[in-house]
């Protein structure tokens, strides 16, 4: 079977001539969990971006289903960005919209019809525990509601993967093991989940397949693993 | 599927609308002070323009014929000169009636007979375009039996007479008006595209999520150039609403002025429908080009959230 995210020998290379990442190759079957793991500023980031062509790669080929990411135009960009959802640290929510909006404007953005999005809004945020919330704006919920709410954008799309780039990173523990559950969820649905940390305590928690990048290189790639000891956070 | 998309775009074109009042009243004062001068400017132009060809319509050239022609060739002559490509009207005038028209214009002449007449037989001839004057005097002092031709053609010729100044003034006219038209055009679409970017800076963060879900360009475009038809036609209508009615006053200034004729010749308010579509359509064109240019701006760019 083919793989859903193939990465062939890539390397990026930022216009200030800092090198992200460096010979990567790298599978992730469909339906997998797996976490990239390694200190702030080693390629964490830069290699999700490759996965939602926010970034591209300065030699080698991004296969994201099959397509050759860099090869692609706008609108088959676009297109391959509907398969895609991400969540991110800062959770990236429109101030302005409440938590219904949200999730309603991101489906209305890719032409989902109204009566289709009414159906599904209401059933994202209730997935998240927040359709009592759907009323209030962002500022107006705590940092973890604010990524639940994230996750129930991503829910509202349903995409085929979900990658999430340090989503715990702002969050307490309590709120941190709740967006972990429903990463968890997620994939258990059969949704590819990556999720970038430098947080051992949910990696070893999971104990999934676990990916450490270490100045743009892979380090190490296993199943079940925890946080690899010598690779350090910061 | 389309008319979601339509129905989107409507929402949140309504929804901007309404969100960003400050950012809205802002381009819908630039545009309108924008399409003001730009509208003053045409406005001018055009009053110019009737100005000048009235001025034009006002150079007559007279041929006079020498006493042996026979009347019936003046006639004809009259006739054939008539039919010329440079000649806009031409009437044979007999000397009985240059006589009269004399009479009116220098009363110390009154006292002269039909005996006395010194005029001979005439055509009166108005040139289609000034521009073509100095050529038809020419023609006309070629004609057979002609004995004088008035302007002369070392007038009509001339680079400093008041043929020449039509000509110039017409000139200038035209071409002033055109350039000036295009420069406060340009400057228009620059200063509305800069507006734009302000809204579009305004929200930068909705255009990242509409790129990070996987909108396509359309979709994240239409409802800014939809806003920016809205501005651009709100903002013409606030400059129709200044300029129709000053227009209007000014023309009734000038004719009270000057109740024997006018001074400076000003456009029929008959033309301030047709000018107020156009500049309607004008500022349109204008937010929505200002728009689209703004916003394929930002679509290049790395998709990136902006704090």
């Amino acid at each position: 079977m083919e793989p859903c995210i193939d990465l062939r020998n890539v390397t990026v290379v930022y216009p200030n001539g800092v090198q992200a990442l460096s010979g990567i190759n790298l599978t992730v079957d469909a339906g997998e969990f797996a976490f990239v793991v390694g200190p702030t500023g080693h390629g964490k980031s830069t290699l999700l971006k490759l996965l939602y062509a926010a970034e591209f790669p300065t030699e080698g080929q991004v296969l994201f289903l099959g397509q050759d990411v860099a090869r692609l135009s706008s609108l088959p960009i676009a297109r391959l960005r509907r398969r895609v959802g991400v969540v991110f640290q800062d959770f990236r929510l429109l101030a302005q919209r409440t938590a219904w909006e949200n999730v309603a404007f991101a489906l209305h953005a890719i032409g989902v019809p109204y009566r289709a999005a009414l159906r599904r809004v209401p059933r994202a945020l209730d997935e998240v525990g927040l359709l009592d919330k759907a009323d209030r704006f962002p500022p107006q919920l705590s940092a973890g509601e604010q990524q639940r709410l994230a996750l129930a954008r991503v829910l509202g799309l349903d995409p085929a993967v979900v990658l999430a780039d340090e989503p715990t990173g702002n969050l307490d523990p309590r709120s941190s093991d709740r967006v972990i559950d429903l990463l968890t969820k997620i994939n258990e649905r059969g949704t590819t989940v990556m999720v970038a940390t430098h947080d051992p305590t949910i990696v070893n928690r999971l104990r999934r397949r676990v990916i450490a990048l270490r100045e743009g290189r892979i380090v190490s790639d296993e199943q079940e693993a925890g946080y690899p000891h010598d690779l350090g956070r910061d | 599927m389309i008319w979601d998309a339509i129905d989107f775009i409507c929402r949140e074109t309504a929804l901007q609308l309404k969100r960003e009042r400050l950012i809205a009243i802002a381009t819908v004062s630039t545009v309108a002070v924008l399409l003001t001068v730009l509208g003053a400017i045409v406005l001018f132009h055009v009053d110019l323009r009737l100005w000048t060809k009235r001025a034009g319509d006002e150079l007559t050239v007279w041929v006079y014929f020498s006493g042996e022609v026979p009347r019936e060739q003046a006639q004809l002559e009259a006739a054939e000169v008539a039919t010329w490509r440079e000649v806009r009207a031409a009437r044979f005038v007999p000397k009985e009636e240059g006589l009269e028209e004399m009479r009116t214009w220098f009363p110390n002449t009154s006292a002269l007979t039909a005996q006395d007449n010194p005029l001979p037989d005439a055509v009166r001839v108005g040139a289609r375009d000034p521009e073509l004057l100095p050529a038809l005097v020419r023609k006309l002092e070629g004609l057979p039996g002609v004995k004088d031709v008035v302007p002369r053609s070392e007038l009509a010729e001339s680079t400093t007479g008041p043929i020449a100044w039509v000509i110039q003034a017409k000139r200038i006219v035209a071409w002033g008006g055109i350039a000036l038209g295009f420069l406060v055009s340009f400057a228009g679409v620059l200063i509305v595209n800069n507006t734009i970017r302000l809204a579009l800076h305004a929200r930068r963060r909705d255009i990242y999520i509409m790129q990070l879900v996987g909108a396509a360009h359309g979709a994240i475009t239409a409802p800014f150039l939809l806003e920016g038809a809205i501005h651009g036609l709100l903002g013409a209508a606030l400059a129709c609403c200044v300029l129709v009615p000053t227009h209007m006053y000014l023309r009734s200034l000038v004719e009270r002025a000057a109740p024997l004729g006018p001074l400076f010749f000003l456009a029929p308010d008959g033309i301030l429908l047709p000018f107020g579509l156009y500049l309607l359509l004008a500022g349109m064109v204008l937010g929505a080009l200002g728009s689209a240019l703004s916003v394929r701006r930002f679509l290049r760019r790395r998709i990136e959230w902006e704090g």
